[in-house]
């Protein structure tokens, strides 16, 4: 499987880089684009001494985390789940199911991306930062558990964009899904606390972005959570990722096995 | 030894049906009504190892619908497929690599990568050793006339070099039976040929099971021993090429040239081509004899030319679709 993987991240990049300058492009205008709205967002911040019981470098260091962890969920499913609703409409998704693998990760595989690397760098730079600014020290166990998390909070994001697109597969042209998860995305740029009850219910519970990165991020920089959970449930964030991966190609393939094709 | 066998498979989609004006189209959104539709009905035949088969029909008929169960593409409402001894829906991954499928109108190039790019990915996929995949390729660089545009991208190729990369994508991995829809549509005579003749080479090299859909008769006649039928989802003849022919085709057609005034109602025959002032009438199980017709024809209108024109399958298979 990872001679796979890296087989189809070759034939990806050489796909991107034979446009070298579209590439480029693309790159920088997501670091500018991300970059303004990071110094917006700091700047915002910064007007305000606390956000609930977070500090404006705590808020970005969740921030940062969550675009981590977006990167790396976007890289391996934002293509599959927007190109998904476009294959059903086409009927071009006979394609993933001839194929000898699974056919999600087929599908993941082939619309690969490897223009993330602007968010990630960005994320990190975030993160960094603020650890520096926190105090935390970079020892082998912090950085082990923050790796931990941004593969975790990738896993969530990846699963909960295929979720997202699956519907179109039922309900050809279906597109308000996955733009419904592009909003939930947007809560988590803040810390759950200062939401009511309901919604951190529903983002703990029933929609677990919380996992991504705002109970990570209350656990890395110690802060207690004005809500009914405490700093420990981020220790679930893997068990989340898991139990959501092991759904999402549940429901993937559920759905697939009611798959109608269309006509010739 | 059967290769692919099909035991009374049924397809069944339910379509929405659409309501005319506002009020119903509300009413139909939250009580909707549903038309049940027999794609592919009670459908049975086996395959043998090493035979073409060519599944026609009109339109509509089930033929896609028959490929897509058989490449596990759809799962049948009732009654199994089997290739290679394993249901295709139940065992998708195990039957693909020992199945290859080509879409006519589909692709499984890389847009923007040269076809030598996805087939070596496709050597990854299938998990085709080195020294195999390099003897599959040279053969089908050789079969396929491919050496000429390899390190080309998809989409610079032309429709035919396109089929014949998406060939070569389907069979890099020798696989035992090959599901063609449709493969030289839109093709020119010399690719057809050129499919053709690679298509009857890798069933005689590599005794590849082949089962085609087609419009073109010109392919059916080129490789196919055994025809089925299918027209409505139903199954209406499973034989060879010559039983078919001499099953359906009755009568004689006698193509007329005339030289001003064309007639095409002539009691007992059926017009089946008028082309300007050419007609080709059919007579149905020698009801009338050529000589009576012809006679009939000149002392109604003037003739410039005449033949007794053998039936074709095309000829057959347009008789057959009208009904």
């Amino acid at each position: 499987m990872l001679t796979l993987l890296s087989k189809f991240v070759v034939v990806r990049w050489k796909s991107r880089t034979r446009y070298p300058v579209s590439f480029i492009l693309g790159i920088v205008g997501q670091w500018v684009s991300y970059g303004l709205e990071f110094a917006s967002m700091w700047i915002v911040l910064s007007s305000f001494e606390l956000l609930g019981e977070w500090l404006p470098h705590q808020v970005m260091a969740l921030y940062s985390l969550n675009l981590c962890c977006y990167a790396g969920g976007a890289s391996i499913a934002y293509g599959a789940s927007r190109s998904l609703p476009i294959m059903v409409k086409d009927g071009i998704i006979d394609e993933l199911i001839i194929k000898p693998l699974n056919s999600l990760i087929y599908l993941m595989l082939s619309n690969i991306s490897i223009s993330y690397i602007s968010h990630f760098t960005l994320g990190v730079f975030g993160v960094v930062l603020s650890w520096i600014i926190q105090g935390i020290h970079f020892s082998i166990s912090n950085l082990l558990l923050l790796i931990l998390f941004i593969l975790s909070g990738s896993v969530i994001h990846a699963s909960l964009m295929i979720l997202s697109a699956i519907p179109s597969i039922k309900m050809v042209g279906n597109i308000s899904l996955t733009a419904f998860y592009t909003q939930v995305r947007e809560f988590m740029y803040y810390p759950l606390s200062i939401f009511s009850k309901p919604l951190q219910f529903l983002f703990t519970f029933i929609i677990p972005c919380a996992f991504i990165s705002f109970y990570p991020t209350s656990l890395m920089f110690e802060i207690s959570a004005d809500n009914f959970t405490g700093g420990w449930i981020a220790f679930f964030s893997p068990v989340v990722a898991t139990l959501l991966a092991v759904i999402t190609l549940s429901v993937w393939k559920i759905t697939i096995a009611a798959y109608q094709s269309s006509g010739n | 030894m059967e290769h692919i066998r099909v035991d009374s498979i049924t397809k069944t989609y339910l379509v929405k049906q659409r309501a005319s004006g506002v009020l119903q189209g509300v009413k139909s959104f939250f009580h909707p009504t549903y038309n049940t539709i027999d794609a592919v009905k009670n459908v049975s035949f086996s395959v043998k190892r090493g035979e073409i088969v060519g599944y026609i029909g009109p339109n509509g008929a089930g033929k896609s619908t028959t490929l897509k169960l058989l490449s596990g593409i759809l799962v049948p409402s009732d009654g199994k497929c089997f290739v290679n001894g394993l249901e295709p829906y139940v065992h998708r991954k195990a039957c693909a690599l020992k199945m290859g499928v080509v879409f006519g109108q589909r692709t499984q190039l890389l847009w923007d990568l040269p076809v030598l790019d996805a087939l070596d990915l496709q050597r990854h996929l299938y998990r085709v050793s080195k020294p195999a995949y390099h003897r599959n390729l040279d053969l089908l660089i050789e079969l396929l006339d491919m050496s000429s545009f390899m390190n080309q991208p998809a989409r610079q190729l032309s429709l035919g070099q396109k089929m014949r990369a998406n060939l070569a994508m389907a069979l890099i991995y020798e696989p035992e039976v090959l599901f063609l829809d449709e493969p030289t549509i839109g093709l020119d005579i010399l690719a057809k040929d050129t499919i053709r003749r690679f298509l009857k080479t890798i069933n005689k090299e590599l005794a590849t099971t082949i089962m085609l859909t087609t419009h073109d008769m010109g392919d059916v006649e080129a490789l196919c021993s055994r025809l089925i039928f299918i027209d409505h989802g139903s199954l209406l003849y499973d034989g060879s090429l010559e039983s078919f022919v001499h099953t359906y085709s009755s009568g004689y057609t006698l193509r007329v040239e005339f030289a001003d005034t064309v007639i095409t109602k002539v009691p007992d025959t059926e017009v089946v081509a008028q082309s300007g002032n050419r007609v080709d009438f059919h007579v149905k199980d020698h009801s009338i004899r050529p000589g009576s017709l012809l006679r009939y024809l000149t002392n109604s209108a003037d003739i410039v030319d005449v033949a007794v024109v053998n039936n074709s399958i095309e000829d057959i298979l347009r008789r057959l679709y009208r009904k």
